[in-house]
């Protein structure tokens, strides 16, 4: 099982493996430990039961061994028949010549030529045990007695099944005990976690964790529910203060809607109750000065046409305020429009009426946008109208239109290499009645660049002006459509 | 026919000595063995206490007649001890005298043999012998060739009338006989 799918695993399944792996690993250790003590006493008992035979036939074979009669220390030595674990055993006499042998099952093996060392052979794989024979302390030859460790082998085998056995039992054990005793540990958590769950899917902070006991999960329960009560209360006052703020922004709009509506009433009646009366002025001024001229000196000339050029200067500035108010108000239609085909019907214009300038008009492609025709038209006048306006003083004038991307928007502008402006008043530059130059140097009304924000705006999108003072100035416009 | 019969002596002479050095050596062989037998029975044989006059006093091999071992047997015990105790040889006339041997080699027959062993009667000796009626006549030990090997026939009972305790380790190499012999 890999660790992802460890980690993955619930807790209660964690909890169950970790029991069972805890008590098999355990059981295991202690087995391992009591298997080698076992081992070496199973060992030593087997060498203590060799060496005792190996005395025992050891003592009974002196006299055959003096009285140099093999047959009776074959007879002697048979007697290890009793033994079945012993394979062979042989005396040798003091020479190192074998006397007599015995084999199990009357099988040869190979004996060693020559005794070796007394003691056990700890090279020999089997259980090999050289001992003197003596006559009280004199030596008269050797005894040797190999045991094969068959028994040894069977008992580890039983030893490992029973083992085995109880490795198993108790991981079955532990595994069912584990997944009863889990219950008191874990239920509150599970509890917990299928509210919690019920909770963040329904978002119904209504609901409540099961409190147990009153151990650390009965407090965690208790401290969960009431995180919920504190959200259900935060969720309550929160939506209380969005109705009231809903109300208020509601009333708030309803308020300056109307301001708005009858501020443009006003303007606008305002506007066109004034050009009647200026009409009047302007007629009869040049009625005035058709009519009576003759009879005026030149100062009284002048002074009419003052002021016939003042009250031009003021219808223009009331139908500019109309077209402003207007830009509010009508509905917009989009549809696809080519900036290019009516730059190119303003330039024309442009030029027809100052036809003693020498402006150099660039337009780019692929100028198609979705807006009002007439909108769009108005904003092109008013910013084509400006550059030609400002670049007046330029000798060699020259105005562009473009599209350029910008922060991966289609950005739409006109640059002129005009008068420019500081840009320290760029905010001001679109507040109607704004102006930032003085009428004498550049004639306006401060309404035009109010007019074309307001129009840009009410297509979702943005202007912004960068200039040099000197140098030009380039009007950016975007048109989301 | 005198010459004859000369001749033939002297060539049924010749023949026999042959015969008898063969014989001769043979027997050196087969002495040396029962040397060293007399030489080992002690190491299987316990003696009362009252046997020895101490505990550093020797153990005798005592001959009494006939002496087959020549010096054999002295050179076979030369050295030699058994259980701490010098191993010495000696040889007698009587046997009243030799009931202070521990092992005895009675090479006797007849009614000279019945009548030593019977005066060694009580005495803890060991009494070893080759003669045909030896453990009839009570004799403990019985030198007696067996498949071309020196052996021995026991007769406990004899052994036990001395006082003496023969292990069975040596009883196991033996033929045991009863007093008849058989």
């Amino acid at each position: 099982m890999s660790m992802k799918r460890l980690r993955d695993l619930s807790i209660k399944w964690k909890m169950v493996f970790t029991i069972t792996v805890v008590s098999m690993v355990a059981l295991l250790v202690a087995g391992v430990l009591l298997f080698s003590y076992e081992y070496s006493a199973v060992h030593s008992m087997m060498e203590h039961d060799v060496e005792a035979i190996a005395n025992l036939s050891a003592a009974n074979s002196t006299a055959a061994l003096s009285f140099d009669d093999p047959k009776a220390a074959e007879d002697t030595l048979s007697a290890m028949a009793a033994k079945p674990a012993i394979e062979l055993a042989c005396l040798y006499d003091n020479e190192g010549r074998v006397f007599a042998a015995y084999y199990r099952n009357g099988q040869k093996e190979q004996l060693p030529e020559h005794p070796g060392p007394d003691g056990f052979d700890r090279n020999s794989r089997k259980l090999s045990l050289f001992s003197p024979v003596k006559i009280k302390s004199k030596r008269i030859g050797t005894l040797y007695v190999q045991s094969d460790l068959s028994q040894l082998t069977d008992w580890l085998k039983a030893y490992a099944a029973v083992s085995g056995g109880i490795v198993l039992m108790n991981a079955a054990l532990a595994f069912v005990l584990a997944s009863v005793l889990q219950r008191p540990f874990l239920a509150p958590i599970v509890g917990l976690a299928v509210t919690a769950r019920k909770v963040s899917t329904n978002k119904d902070y209504t609901l409540r964790g099961e409190k147990q006991g009153d151990d650390e999960l009965g407090f965690l329960v208790d401290q969960f529910n009431e995180m919920l009560a504190q959200i259900q209360e935060r969720d309550k006052a929160l939506e209380e203060a969005r109705l009231e703020l809903e109300q208020r922004v509601e009333a708030r709009t309803r308020d300056l809607k109307e301001a708005n509506k009858e501020l443009e009433a006003f303007s606008y009646s305002v506007a066109h109750d004034l050009r009647a009366p200026l009409r009047g002025i302007d007629g009869f001024s040049q009625v005035m000065l058709e009519d009576y001229g003759t009879q005026l000196d030149a100062t009284g000339q002048d002074y009419l046409q003052r002021i016939r050029k003042a009250t031009q200067r003021m219808a223009q500035l009331l139908d500019d305020m109309l077209n402003l108010s207007k830009v509010t108000r009508v509905n917009i239609t989009l549809k696809e429009v080519d900036l290019a085909d009516i730059a190119k019907s303003i330039i024309e214009d442009l030029r027809r009426h100052d036809a003693k300038r020498e402006v150099e008009f660039i337009v780019g492609k692929d100028l198609c946008v979705k807006g009002d025709a007439g909108l769009l038209r108005i904003v092109l006048e008013n910013l084509l109208g400006n550059a030609w306006k400002f670049t007046g003083k330029q000798p060699q004038a020259r105005i562009e239109l473009g599209m350029t991307q910008i922060d991966g928007k289609d950005t739409y502008f006109v640059r002129d290499n005009g008068a420019g402006f500081d840009m320290t008043y760029a905010s001001k530059l679109f507040g109607v009645f704004h102006r930032l130059h003085s009428a004498a140097d550049f004639p306006g009304t401060g309404v035009g660049l109010a007019t074309v924000q307001r129009i840009i705006n009410r297509h979702g999108g943005n202007i912004r002006a960068e200039a040099t003072v000197g140098k030009g100035a380039t009007f950016y416009f975007t048109l989301p459509g | 026919m005198r010459a004859t019969r000369i001749s033939l002596l002297l060539l049924s002479s010749f023949a026999l000595s042959f015969a008898l050095t063969s014989a001769i050596a043979e027997d050196s062989v087969e002495f040396k063995i029962k040397a060293g037998f007399l030489y080992k029975f002690p190491q299987f044989v316990d003696w009362p206490p009252e046997a020895f006059g101490g505990a550093k006093a020797p153990l005798i091999i005592g001959v009494l007649g006939d002496d087959p071992f020549g010096d054999v047997l002295d050179k076979t015990v030369r050295d030699r001890e058994v259980e701490g105790r010098k191993v010495v040889v000696r040889r007698y006339k009587s046997a009243q005298s030799a009931r202070e041997a521990h092992v005895l080699y009675i090479g006797l027959s007849g009614e000279q043999l019945a009548s030593s062993i019977k005066a060694l009667e009580g005495a803890p000796v060991l009494t070893v012998g080759e003669n045909s009626a030896f453990n009839k006549d009570g004799g403990a030990v019985r030198f007696v060739v067996r498949d071309d090997r020196v052996a021995f026939n026991i007769n406990p009972e004899a052994a036990k009338r001395a006082g003496l305790k023969i292990r069975a380790q040596l009883l196991k190499l033996a033929r045991i006989v009863d007093d008849q012999g058989e």
